[in-house]
């Protein structure tokens, strides 16, 4: 930051804002970086394919309209057919760049490029119903204290492991953990014991595990597995947009939104719909409670 | 104290993007939207530092989170990016803006908040080291003075101080007029320096 302090007070603002500066401004950690990058660079890649299937169905467009053109008209063969092979080799070099990308290197078929990178992480964008996900937390970088994580060791797939991580949530109400993976293990969730069938939504390297409270024991896979678990605060929501009711109480004493329908059959000029006048209509259930309105 | 003229950047342009004296802007910004990885790097490590700076004083609860979801957009929208250096750097500073209004209003539906697993694994303690405990306190009392200032001081102020930008940057990033940016700047100091004199 520039600028000459010009008394006391400056120097001291000029100071604070530069110690603000220093403390929070840190590079992300290695791992965090790779796992950055590799989703942007991932993202760009799968936009270019996108862009190349936009444009393969364009040739194959032209080159039908092209031969529709060669129907109508035998004498454009002889003009066509040079167009004819540049649009077919056009395709061959399109198709070859689609399908080039297809698969990953280690076999599976994702329908997403390849990726190069140092080491091969799971393709987020490979699993579809998906919590937005950001992958993070580092298995071998130093944990900071607004970043809490615990790294698991590896473990034989051969023995039955030790439990890696044990949850107990009474203290906090924990109701979901949050699971991160960073990209060096397999990847594989191994086992969620405590729960009968375990929520686990999630894609790539992000997991949440629905979670009832009491203890959860999770098994995980191969070596660099980071966790960071989360409290959950439970709410009371509208299941159906997950937000809460405008007005009134959550046990519905006085809320101020008319939600039965009822007093709202009255037309606009103060008469109800049966010729009556809604002012005069004082019986329980046939007002609305919106004052100054329906009743 | 950090000027804010119109027009002026504490930041010499020639270093608005790190490594650019190595492999000119336009240059790389190409090879970026061509995916390359290497031109993904230089500008992750040149813009990422100050935006997680940036959100770590905004208070976001997961910093690191929203940086990957700050990027991410950056890589869908690069190509429809057009500009210099200075135009990249503000625009990334626009994006992540964005994003921590979606983070807040998502918080504000879906409270969460992040537990040390310390805590929670067998309900034993968390042990910290005096470093990180003094650490703590003083990140502490310097986002303290930070909280005295309302919501749009705080972010005119840091996208001035982690993001370098300027005034019609900021006022462009922030959507309101360079007169009000430099207003709001202004009363924040002057707020700051009340905070800090409180404090001593």
């Amino acid at each position: 930051m520039d600028g000459v302090p010009a008394n006391d007070d400056d120097r001291e603002i000029f100071g604070y804002l530069d110690a603000l500066r220093r403390r929070l401004i840190e590079a992300p950690s290695e791992l965090t970086e790779r796992r950055h990058l590799h989703a942007m660079v991932a993202e760009v890649a799968n936009r270019t394919t996108r862009r190349s299937r936009v444009h393969v169905v364009g040739r194959i467009a032209a080159l039908a309209f092209a031969a529709m053109l060669i129907a109508f008209n035998g004498s454009a063969l002889a003009t066509a057919l040079p167009s004819m092979r540049d649009l077919a080799s056009g395709i061959g070099r399109a198709v070859h760049v689609v399908f080039d990308g297809s698969s990953d290197q280690s076999g599976r078929d994702h329908g997403q490029p390849v990726v190069s990178l140092p080491q091969q992480v799971e393709d987020p964008v490979a699993h579809a119903s998906a919590p937005p996900a950001v992958e993070k937390s580092p298995a071998s970088a130093p944990a900071r204290p607004t970043e809490p994580k615990v790294t698991t060791g590896p473990n034989d797939a051969a023995v039955q492991p030790e439990p890696d991580v044990v949850w107990t949530g009474e203290s906090c109400g924990l109701d979901a953990v949050t699971l991160r993976f960073d990209g060096t293990g397999d990847h594989e969730l191994i086992e969620v014991e405590g729960l009968d069938a375990p929520r686990i939504d999630g894609r790539g390297s992000w997991y949440r595990i629905g979670f009832d409270g009491g203890s959860l024991i999770v098994r995980l896979g191969d070596e660099g597995v980071s966790v960071q678990p989360r409290c959950h605060e439970a709410r009371a929501t509208d299941e159906q947009d997950g937000r809460r009711r405008s007005g009134g109480t959550e046990d519905g004493v006085g809320r101020g939104d008319d939600w039965s329908g009822e007093g709202r059959d009255a037309d606009r000029d103060g008469r109800r719909w049966d010729g009556r006048d809604r002012r005069t209509d004082r019986s329980p259930g046939r007002q609305s409670d919106r004052q100054g309105g329906n009743r | 104290v950090v000027p804010l003229e119109a027009g002026t950047s504490p930041k010499s342009e020639d270093a608005a993007i790190e490594g650019s004296s190595q492999t000119p802007f336009p240059q790389l910004l190409a090879e970026a939207r061509c995916g390359s990885e290497r031109a993904w790097t230089q500008l992750y490590r040149s813009l990422a530092p100050e935006v997680l700076g940036f959100l770590r004083g905004s208070r976001v609860p997961d910093p690191e989170d929203v940086l990957g979801a700050v990027f991410l957009d950056v890589a869908r929208a690069i190509g429809s990016f057009d500009g210099d250096e200075r135009g990249f750097r503000a625009w990334v500073f626009t994006i992540a803006r964005s994003r921590l209004v979606d983070d807040a209003r998502r918080r504000a539906r879906r409270r969460e908040e992040s537990v040390p697993p310390e805590v929670l694994v067998r309900g034993g303690p968390h042990i910290t080291t005096e470093h990180e405990v003094i650490a703590t306190i003083e990140l502490d009392r310097l986002l303290g003075v930070l909280d005295t200032l309302t919501g749009a001081q705080r972010e005119v102020v840091l996208l001035r101080v982690f993001g370098e930008l300027t005034a019609p940057e900021v006022a462009r990033v922030v959507g309101k007029s360079i007169g009000a940016v430099e207003q709001l700047y202004h009363r924040a100091i002057t707020s700051l320096r009340r905070a800090l004199a409180r404090k001593d």
